[in-house]
């Protein structure tokens, strides 16, 4: 299993965009936060500080948790499963395809979600070179020989089975939001956004691969192991993540759901000892 | 001759269904108070559609949205449906002429699963955008690229393909300028509006850049990857034309005249390539050979 040359290139060059516009997102700014009457008539508060000012209190505290998150652990990650997939670990490349997947879907949300800045081109930029890497990432692993690396005690049925629980529980929270107000012809609560970018990422194309990984890794297709792991391992650094935008949000005193509140970081703490599992069935090829 | 994938057909009829409905409800539907003006959180003024499904979208935008749908509705609804009954039958000429389409609607549903206001169609979009999606992973995947390697011609005109993608991937370049512009002066982009961000910049730089270069090096290389990619994005360059043509008669019939000048810079070069992108992809698929039974 090569590494593919490009991300020789691709990979530090997403470290220190990544690094930057985390580190930006993170600076504290003048300002007093306000309160607006959006077009569709629902009450906001503007953030009114720093590199978020235009988005809500509630999204800049959203989008702050995740730098800190990007800066503490997401970029540590990529720096450290790079190096190991350099020296030809399966773990580290399985870690560094996980944790681009964690710098796409991030940059994806900021390009899509975060009110328009000056940092929009690094956006852009960071998404678009994390996806090719990805990309590249996902297609250097040898499917023919990988399902022989994982040991036959890797614990299948429960990481399906945590699978399944996540695409379960993001069809049913995202659905309960937006179902009951196309009934009424209504619309969710939105705060200022345009649209419901998370809910079409996860619905989109997050909630079918969970499902697929799942069915993939019970019937043991190369691929369910592969994308099985990636997901896992996507998960420990999206997971934090989310996690901590939900106690951030709480603390700058944006209500949060309680279900939103429990079930992220339980998902996320059961995510971590699935992943520990799981790297410890993986066998190194001695080449 | 490879089965075709029924996981891929059934996907692509689906698709179908789903982009003729958001399409034709888009089109036709005109319930609502009509335009009205309204001050950004910027301190712009924005006009706002104010009728049908995008009545919380700008005049601007619900146009080109209404345009575009004219063109899935009435175009590439039916050549996907077209598509998919060639690939169904075995063809390989069929199979790149899926995948192109499933290009479009992947493009097409995901710019108003993410960039149009939020309407009673966003699970309508999610669901075809996620659909076209996967549709589209596994035709790419699926595709035997040594035999598509085998069957294309030597005559194939390699250059102009290149030539072609570089020139039309140069054109998304007027997105930077837009942003560049924004930058020094201080502000918004121009038609920013009262969207959150540019999601149409975002696919464009991001994805569709990237992409049309990457082929037009493929092509050159002659590797059969590039031209199954080139396929995919020609198509999509075609139909930009169609759309742009589309787009334009709705402003007309909306009492929107445009000055020779604007024609000449905002619709015409645009249908131009368009007329090009067909003539390449016809000669592509002449240069493809089909087996005989």
């Amino acid at each position: 299993m090569k590494l593919h040359p490009s991300l020789k290139r691709l990979v530090p060059l997403i470290f220190v965009l990544a690094f930057a516009a985390a580190l930006a997102g993170l600076l504290p700014g003048e300002g007093e936060s306000y309160p607006l009457i959006t077009f569709r008539g629902e009450q906001v508060m503007i953030h009114a500080k720093g590199l978020y000012y235009w988005d809500t209190v509630s999204s800049a505290s959203q989008m702050q948790a995740n730098d800190l998150v990007m800066l503490v652990l997401g970029l540590p990650l990529l720096a450290v499963s790079y190096w190991l997939s350099r020296r030809g670990s399966l773990r580290g490349q399985l870690l560094l395809t996980g944790t681009l997947g964690f710098i796409l879907y991030t940059y994806i949300t900021m390009c899509f979600g975060a009110a328009y800045n000056k940092l929009f081109l690094v956006y852009v930029a960071l998404f678009s070179l994390s996806l090719f890497a990805f990309i590249l990432c996902m297609m250097s692993f040898d499917l023919k020989t990988l399902p022989e690396r994982f040991s036959e005690k890797l614990p299948r049925r429960a990481i399906a089975a945590l699978l399944f629980f996540a695409a379960v529980f993001l069809t049913l929270a995202w659905l309960g939001r937006i179902a009951p107000t196309v009934l009424q012809d209504a619309v969710p609560p939105l705060e200022n956004a345009t649209s419901m970018f998370i809910q079409a990422m996860d619905l989109g194309v997050v909630v079918p691969l969970c499902v697929l990984s799942g069915v993939l890794l019970l019937r043991r297709s190369a691929w369910g192991y592969l994308l099985a792991s990636v997901s896992q391992l996507k998960f420990l650094t999206m997971g934090l993540a989310v996690s901590l935008m939900a106690f951030n949000m709480a603390r700058v005193g944006v209500p949060v759901s309680i279900v939103e509140l429990t079930v992220f970081p339980a998902m996320s703490l059961i995510n971590v000892v699935l992943v520990v599992v799981l790297l410890k069935n993986i066998r190194e090829g001695s080449g | 001759m490879k089965k075709s994938s029924t996981t891929i057909f059934w996907l692509s009829l689906l698709v179908a269904l789903l982009a003729a409905v958001y399409a034709g409800a888009g089109l036709f539907a005109q319930g609502g108070k009509g335009a009205f003006l309204f001050t950004n959180l910027y301190g712009g003024t924005v006009e706002i559609y104010g009728r049908g499904i995008y009545h919380n979208d700008s005049t601007f935008r619900a146009l080109i949205f209404r345009g575009t749908d004219a063109v899935t509705l009435f175009i590439c609804v039916p050549a996907l449906v077209f598509a998919s009954v060639l690939y169904r039958r075995g063809s390989l000429r069929g199979h790149l002429f899926l995948t192109g389409m499933l290009g479009y609607f992947t493009y097409n549903a995901a710019s108003l699963a993410l960039g149009a206001f939020y309407n009673n169609l966003l699970l309508v979009y999610i669901g075809c955008f996620s659909a076209s999606l996967f549709a589209f992973i596994l035709a790419l995947c699926s595709l035997d690229l040594s035999v598509l390697s085998a069957r294309t011609s030597e005559n194939l005109p390699r250059r102009w393909i290149a030539v072609f993608l570089f020139v039309a991937g140069l054109s998304l370049m007027v997105w930077v300028a837009d942003i560049v512009v924004a930058l020094f002066r201080g502000g918004i982009p121009n038609h920013l509006g009262h969207y959150t961000t540019e999601t149409t910049y975002t696919l464009d730089l991001g994805v569709i850049l990237p992409g049309v270069y990457l082929t037009g090096i493929l092509v050159l290389r002659r590797h059969p990857l590039g031209t199954l990619l080139a396929c995919v994005f020609i198509l999509l360059n075609l139909t930009v034309g169609l759309v742009v043509a589309g787009q334009t008669t709705l402003q007309v019939l909306n009492g929107i005249v445009l000055t020779p000048g604007q024609f000449a810079a905002y619709v015409a070069p645009f249908i131009f390539l368009s007329l090009i992108a067909a003539i390449l992809l016809v000669s592509i698929l002449r240069n493809i050979s089909e087996p005989v039974g």
